[in-house]
């Protein structure tokens, strides 16, 4: 399994290597010139050369790139034209509620989820599977806009259960407030991963119902909690954990939306804000960033797979 | 396979089917279905509940709603449909490209897609309409660039299990080069893996699209599009809920046939990959 551990990690360098091969070539596949588009018409020549030489656009581009990976290494992912500041700091400022709001949507996705998929699976052919497949139907069908705003206008708006606006609160100081502020948002984003969670586990035990050892397992008097518990979800969490990365890709790709309309500053929004204002430095910080932190779940899920699988390691 | 046989067993998706092509003729024939001008301003009706001249209400400036949610189809179907379309063009041409020559250049290809798929898809396409500046082709340019990796993922799985059938070997053998081989063999083979990839992914990317005109990454108003009517509306949740409501479910509606279609063909196309 160590092998295939290092084999996998040694894989994943070399894509984040791409990566920020990519986010580097951002700045220099913006058509026409990313500098005048981000300080506008009225700029001066001297600030925009200015700004050209604080970029180190009049550098040759392999200058650029080596000088580039130098800064990344040292921390140093440069400076938002509109916020006046380090994107390190906004980031490290930033990125804690984009976490916690991950957490908590991870948590609602596999302990509502999972459930629901045994659920339909063990009552296979039967109205209770039919009618979670349909929840699962329309949840995969509902945009997280249109959910995030009907969520919020019942039960923030209307029933005055929630904060409108999410305010965050570090979850070490005030942990009910934290959740407070993050359920509605995190609610949003996960219905789509625990519907898409709800299939695959679904799914996944059907495939094993009807081998050989779980007749086994029942003919030999087991109590039935032990047979789905032990002998049927230990084989399917393989497909399920495989399944992991992708959820947690939606929910990342959710907190855009979610973090937009309940006003909660994390990276979703971040990311929102830098677009609208073509804020370069930070969009193209962004792209290393998210890419890393997405190849690096991915990674752990791999991992954890080949764990769960012994097989693996003879691949 | 017959059509009695569809219909004994099939009844929703069949549904689901005829409905998705009403809303494609509904947003092919607007023009003639809208009862007003989506753009026309009715000030001394604004902000109207519905009722029976304004069947969805009205915003704010007094624009009849169900006429914007009639045209805003045609916006959000004509990018989604041509991203659907040509991602999948481009995405099997990847695919069978991998697939058929094996060895380096599918290594190349395979990890040039990890590497795309490594980001969520929403982020990926307001990044790259942030390059291109927010407008009907940019989006439709991005979604196209987001789904190619996705849509030739799912046909390439198919194509090396097809590749590996003695059909093509008996082929090979007999002297076919690689666009026979492609053409006459894998693609006709693998046609029905992308026509259900092409309902799920069509279904993603109306999601897509919508969620990015709402973010106001899309065509800029007044055009309306689903995503836009939505965003102006939020603004007036707590006065007129109306708002928000019919076009949450036009699209709701659209994407839930979408997905029902894609069960369906699935079931029917594929039985053996089907649960």
């Amino acid at each position: 399994m160590l092998s295939y551990i290092t084999r996998r990690i040694i894989i994943q360098i070399g894509l984040i290597c791409l990566i920020a091969g990519i986010s580097f070539l951002f700045m220099h596949i913006i058509p026409g010139n990313p500098v005048t588009i981000m300080l506008g018409e009225s700029a001066t020549p001297e600030s925009i050369e200015e700004v050209i030489h604080e970029l180190k656009f009049d550098l040759p581009i392999h200058v650029q790139f080596v000088l580039w990976v130098k800064d990344i290494l040292h921390g140093n992912f440069g400076k938002s034209y509109f916020m006046r500041e380090d994107v390190n700091k906004i980031l490290a400022q930033r990125f804690p509620r984009t976490f916690w709001l991950a957490i908590w949507a991870l948590l609602i996705t596999v302990s509502i989820g999972i459930p629901m998929g045994i659920l339909a699976a063990i009552n296979h052919n039967t109205i209770l599977d039919k009618v979670i497949i349909i929840i699962c139907t329309s949840f995969l069908s509902i945009p997280i806009f249109v959910l995030a705003l009907s969520l919020m206008f019942i039960f923030a708006v209307r029933l005055g259960w929630f904060p409108v606006a999410g305010g965050y609160v570090s979850p070490f100081k005030d942990l009910i407030g934290n959740i407070k502020g993050l359920f509605l948002p995190a609610l949003s984003i996960s219905s789509m991963s625990l519907a898409y969670l709800a299939r695959i586990t679904r799914s996944a035990m059907l495939e094993i119902m009807n081998k050989d050892f779980i007749t086994t397992a029942r003919a030999k008097g087991l109590k039935e909690k032990i047979v789905i518990l032990k002998h049927m979800l230990k084989p399917a969490s393989i497909t399920i954990i495989s399944s992991l990365g992708i959820t947690f890709g939606g929910l990342l790709g959710g907190t855009i939306i979610s973090e937009t309309i309940f006003v909660v500053p994390g990276i979703g929004r971040l990311m929102y804000e830098a677009v609208l204002a073509r804020d370069y430095p930070v969009i193209q910080s962004l792209i290393l960033f998210v890419g890393i932190i997405y190849s690096l779940v991915n990674l752990v899920t791999d991992i954890l797979y080949a764990v769960v699988d012994p097989r693996i390691s003879y691949i | 396979m017959n059509l009695k046989y569809l219909f004994k067993y099939y009844k929703l998706g069949l549904f689901a089917s005829v409905l998705v092509v009403i809303y494609i003729f509904i947003a092919l024939f607007a023009p003639y279905i809208a009862p007003y001008d989506p753009l026309e301003m009715h000030f001394i009706d604004n902000l109207k509940k519905p009722n029976s001249s304004y069947w969805f209400g009205t915003d704010r400036y007094g624009r009849d709603v169900l006429s914007r949610i009639i045209y805003g189809s045609r916006l959000s179907l004509e990018v989604s449909g041509i991203a659907v379309f040509v991602s999948m063009f481009i995405g099997t041409i990847f695919a069978i490209c991998a697939g058929y020559f094996r060895g380096r250049t599918e290594i190349i290809i395979m990890r040039v897609i990890d590497v795309l798929m490594s980001f969520p898809g929403i982020f990926l396409a307001l990044m790259l309409v942030g390059i291109l500046g927010p407008s009907k082709w940019t989006v439709t340019i991005a979604l196209t660039l987001v789904y190619i990796p996705r849509n030739a993922r799912v046909v390439h799985s198919k194509v090396i299990e097809e590749r590996e059938k003695l059909y093509i070997r008996a082929a090979e053998s007999m002297g076919a080069g690689f666009f026979r081989i492609a053409w006459r063999h894998l693609l006709p083979n693998v046609l029905p893996v992308m026509l259900i990839q092409s309902t799920f992914i069509f279904a993603t990317i109306i999601l897509a699209e919508t969620s990015l005109s709402f973010l106001g990454a899309g065509a800029p108003p007044p055009e309306p599009s689903w995503g836009n009517v939505m965003s102006e509306a939020s603004h007036f949740m707590n006065q007129a809920p109306w708002l928000l409501i019919f076009p949450g479910l036009t699209i709701f509606g659209f994407v839930m046939c979408l997905n029902i279609v894609g069960d369906f063909l699935r079931e029917v196309l594929d039985p053996k990959t089907n649960r």
